[in-house]
């Protein structure tokens, strides 16, 4: 890739982050936030937006940025004030500016005419107070900013400029290579000096004494105050350009408390010659909060080594910016963390083979073998981390999706959002987008009810959607509910009888009513809607969230709404389970849904029919049900005494007892996809490598506790008629 | 400290860049345990690396309390140390680097 196509890449990631800062910010107000940093945070994220395209001679998106740009500074400077329409009116345009950004990464178009209307609609905004002051607009909006000067102290620094004098604080430390390369420190001090007046202060606190002294080695550091009245950060990097790789090096102005982050070094540079202006800007509102001090370095003491001055270094750096990130290509973390996969299963064979040579617990071979496990583990929680993001970038969506379903329904909605910082792994975050967006579509169209009726039912005239998304139990729940009418039980069930799916006698509880809306083919809306599809979407949804080794439950009041609740693993890459044997096969029972394991007692098993059987564990009977036997290994139970019970938990809370006939103990897997290395077997979720070399077979617990139908008379159960049989209606966790 | 016999005298090449450091560094290794005069009369060009080797050099003569002194600096050799914000190494009564 071009370095001009690189930093395109960037600017369009800078992008998405500034514009979720934007509808962050405009959703603040539009809940009454008055801080006036809010409206700096949304002008800033569109007036770099401006800026980058500019850069990129983007000029759709220049335009449009600028107009609504105008409208933001007038209301930043107190000019117009920011009322509930106007707000409104910058969401919405805050979708427009997207879609601009979009279609200039991705080469598409906008919507002419509705780029136009909001464009028409931010200048009449900004021109809102009536005044006959409108700026001088050239059409264009390259090249001219309204920046409204604030006052702020540079004084310390500048050491009294003149009014239009500007300070950069130049923060330089060579790194070794950059004299190998033949290139010169003292030159480029000396290039400083042509932008303007400097101040120099030497910072050898890293030096050693001669003995330690590698003369080859870079020890000494440069705090450079570099004073001009046409100073530029541009101009300041541009002398540093050729030795950029090999020093670190810290431009930050006079005044301005913030670093910038190496991202946004990048697109302050393409701005050129704008850099000035934002700069400023910042500088100004940063003064405002916190009047911040020039950099310090610290004191030179003599016995400092190198690192711990450039652990000072670091640390100056820390205190100043914001925590440092890097961009990292996925591929390269997917790569880390299959590694990691295999040394997991590599160390559990490692283990197997000193456990099979006999070595006592307490050898100096297993006990190093214990260290490296802790060692694996950390690292592949460390790994983990790496790919676990905030649910945010999904949520952050949503907001706009609303506004714009609200607007073709007709209903009047608000949606409320928590958890939005939960953190889960990224491919979880990718493959929930499309369900989610789907249960929003269905909770505002099929859920809120019109604003006259909401009136008329004693509700309020705006109905609430809320998305809620937090940890429980090492899982991530996310939850979508809404204020509206709740399910119509009775039409439910009515619909699903009329197609067959239901018998038209069969005894449903209000749970597996509500269950039906899930299956295959059905839909209640008695149009097909734009806004919620076919009627497919509920099964697709459930189907996308099992695949994700997930489940959904729906519990809804009548007259007071619904709630979805997903259930979803941190992460499809590992597990901890318990290992098992039945019928000779080695498996793995997930160890989150594992409440106890006990030896049933042959006073607390009971048959009940000729097929099932039942245990009483503490007060109460849960079914027992026999792995080997649900799974096909074996037709015949063997006494319940002889084996092990796993009591069970589902999702839903259902509990059962898992027969099995031994326990082998408790460890981590990797989980390695079924479906994409084999194909989907039922009442299995993945599989695993262990540490003989075998695969093992991960259960579903879900599916395993679906009692199987025993002939067809089995089958006229409403509770079966609604629980998936086939193979492909039942649920797999994948990963890679 | 010249009129001492026990002085080393060192005197700086004209260029003291990567390819002088090291042998001035083996130099002044070797000139260990006496006063020094470092004479930088000739020189035309000091760089970063040269910079740090002299500033290394006073740090240990000051550590073995030792004099250490920089006699009859050349123009540039004045101009370099204040372009570098280390003028205080020709400083007569020159204090030790890291106090």
């Amino acid at each position: 890739m071009d370095p001009l196509a690189a930093i395109k890449v960037t600017f369009f990631q800078e992008c998405e982050e500034q514009l979720a800062e934007l509808e962050t910010g405009l959703l603040s107000m539009e809940g009454g936030d008055q801080d006036p940093e809010i409206v700096n945070a949304v002008f800033r994220a569109v007036h770099s937006i401006k800026g980058g395209a500019g850069a990129f001679s983007l000029e759709d998106l220049v335009r449009f940025s600028h107009v609504f740009e105008t409208a933001l500074d007038r209301i930043r400077s107190g000019a117009i004030e920011a009322d509930q329409d106007a707000i409104k009116l910058l969401l919405r345009s805050a979708d427009v500016l997207a879609d601009h950004v979009r279609a200039a990464r991705d080469g598409g178009t906008v919507d002419v005419g509705r780029s136009q209307a909001m464009a028409e609609a931010l200048a009449a905004l900004a021109e809102g107070d009536g005044s006959a002051e409108t700026e001088e607009d050239t059409g264009d909006g390259f090249g001219e900013f309204e920046f409204k000067p604030v006052a702020f102290d540079m004084g310390e620094i500048t050491a009294e400029p003149a009014p239009t004098s500007t300070t950069f604080n130049v923060r330089f430390y060579p790194q070794a290579a950059l004299y190998q390369k033949a290139n010169e420190s003292a030159l480029l001090l000396r290039e400083l000096t042509r932008l303007g007046d400097i101040e120099v202060e030497l910072d050898a606190s890293g030096l050693p004494m001669l003995a330690e002294l590698n003369p080859e080695d870079a020890y000494l550091g440069w705090t450079i105050a570099v004073t001009g009245e046409t100073v530029t950060e541009a101009a300041v990097r541009e002398v540093f350009e050729w030795v950029d790789g090999d020093c670190y090096l810290d431009i930050v102005q006079a005044g301005a408390a913030a670093a910038l982050t190496p991202a946004s070094e990048m697109s302050v540079d393409a701005m050129g010659g704008e850099v000035d202006v934002l700069a400023l800007i910042r500088a100004a509102q940063e003064a405002e909060i916190s009047p911040s001090p020039a950099v310090a370095i610290s004191a030179p003491e003599p016995a400092k080594a190198k690192e711990q001055a450039l652990d000072a270094k670091a640390q100056a750096t820390a205190r100043e910016a914001s925590p440092q990130t890097i961009r990292v290509d996925l591929e390269r973390v997917d790569r880390l963390i299959d590694l990691v996969g295999e040394l997991v299963i590599n160390q559990a064979m490692l283990a197997q083979r000193v456990a099979e040579c006999g070595l006592q617990r307490a050898s100096s071979v297993a006990v190093g073998l214990d260290d490296l496990e802790h060692l694996t583990r950390e690292i592949q929680d460390s790994v983990m981390a790496i790919r676990a993001q905030p649910v945010k970038s999904v949520f952050q969506r949503f907001p706009r999706l609303v506004r714009e379903i609200a607007a073709m329904t007709g209903k009047e909605v608000r949606l409320i959002m928590d958890g939005e910082n939960t953190e889960v792994d990224k491919t979880v975050i990718e493959r929930l987008s499309d369900p989610l967006t789907h249960m929003i579509r269905n909770a505002i169209d099929h859920g809120l009810e019109a604003p006259e009726d909401r009136v008329a039912a004693g509700k309020p005239r705006e109905g609430v959607v809320r998305l809620a998304a937090l940890h429980r139990s090492g899982r991530i729940v996310i939850e979508i509910s809404d204020d509206g009418r709740g399910i119509n039980r009775s039409r439910v069930k009515q619909i699903a009888v009329d197609k067959g799916l239901i018998a038209p006698d069969a005894n449903l509880s209000d749970e597996e009513i509500d269950n039906l809306i899930f299956m295959a083919g059905f839909s209640t809306a008695a149009t097909v809607s734009d806004i919620s599809g076919r009627g497919v979407g509920m099964d697709v949804v459930r189907r996308s969230i099992q695949s994700l080794g997930g489940r959904i439950n729906i519990s809804s009041r009548p007259g007071q709404g619904s709630t979805f609740t997903l259930s979803l693993p941190l992460t499809l890459a590992v597990l901890d389970g318990m290992v098992v044997t039945v019928a000779g096969q080695t498996l793995v029972a997930p160890l989150t849904a594992i409440i106890e394991s006990l030896q049933p007692k042959a006073a607390d098993v009971r048959s009940l029919g000729p097929n099932a059987q039942v245990i009483a564990i503490r007060d109460s009977h849960v079914p027992l049900i026999d792995i080997g036997r649900s799974l096909g290994y074996r037709t015949v139970t063997p006494p319940p005494t002889e084996g092990v019970a796993l009591l069970v938990e589902g999702e839903g809370g259902a509990r059962a007892a898992l027969m099995v006939d031994a326990i082998q103990g408790q460890r981590q897997v990797v989980i390695k996809s079924l479906e994409a290395n084999y194909r989907p077997v039922p009442g299995i979720a993945a599989a695993t490598i262990l540490g003989d070399g075998r695969v093992a077979l991960i259960l579903d617990i879900d599916a395993v506790m679906v009692p199987k139908p025993h002939g067809a008379a089995a089958t006229t159960s409403g509770a079966d008629a609604v629980r998936p049989t086939a193979a492909s209606d039942l649920p797999l966790a994948m990963a890679g | 400290m010249a009129e001492n016999e026990d002085v080393t005298t060192v005197v700086l090449p004209s260029v003291l860049d990567l390819k002088a450091v090291g042998p001035l560094h083996q130099t002044f290794l070797s000139a260990r345990g006496t006063p020094i005069d470092v004479n930088a009369a000739d020189v035309t060009r000091l760089g970063g690396l040269g910079l740090q080797l002299l500033l290394s050099a006073r740090a240990t003569w000051a550590n073995d309390g030792l004099p250490f002194r920089v006699s009859a600096p050349s123009e540039d050799f004045n101009a370099a140390l204040a372009l570098f914000g280390a003028q205080d190494l020709t400083a007569a009564d020159a204090k030790e680097l890291h106090s």
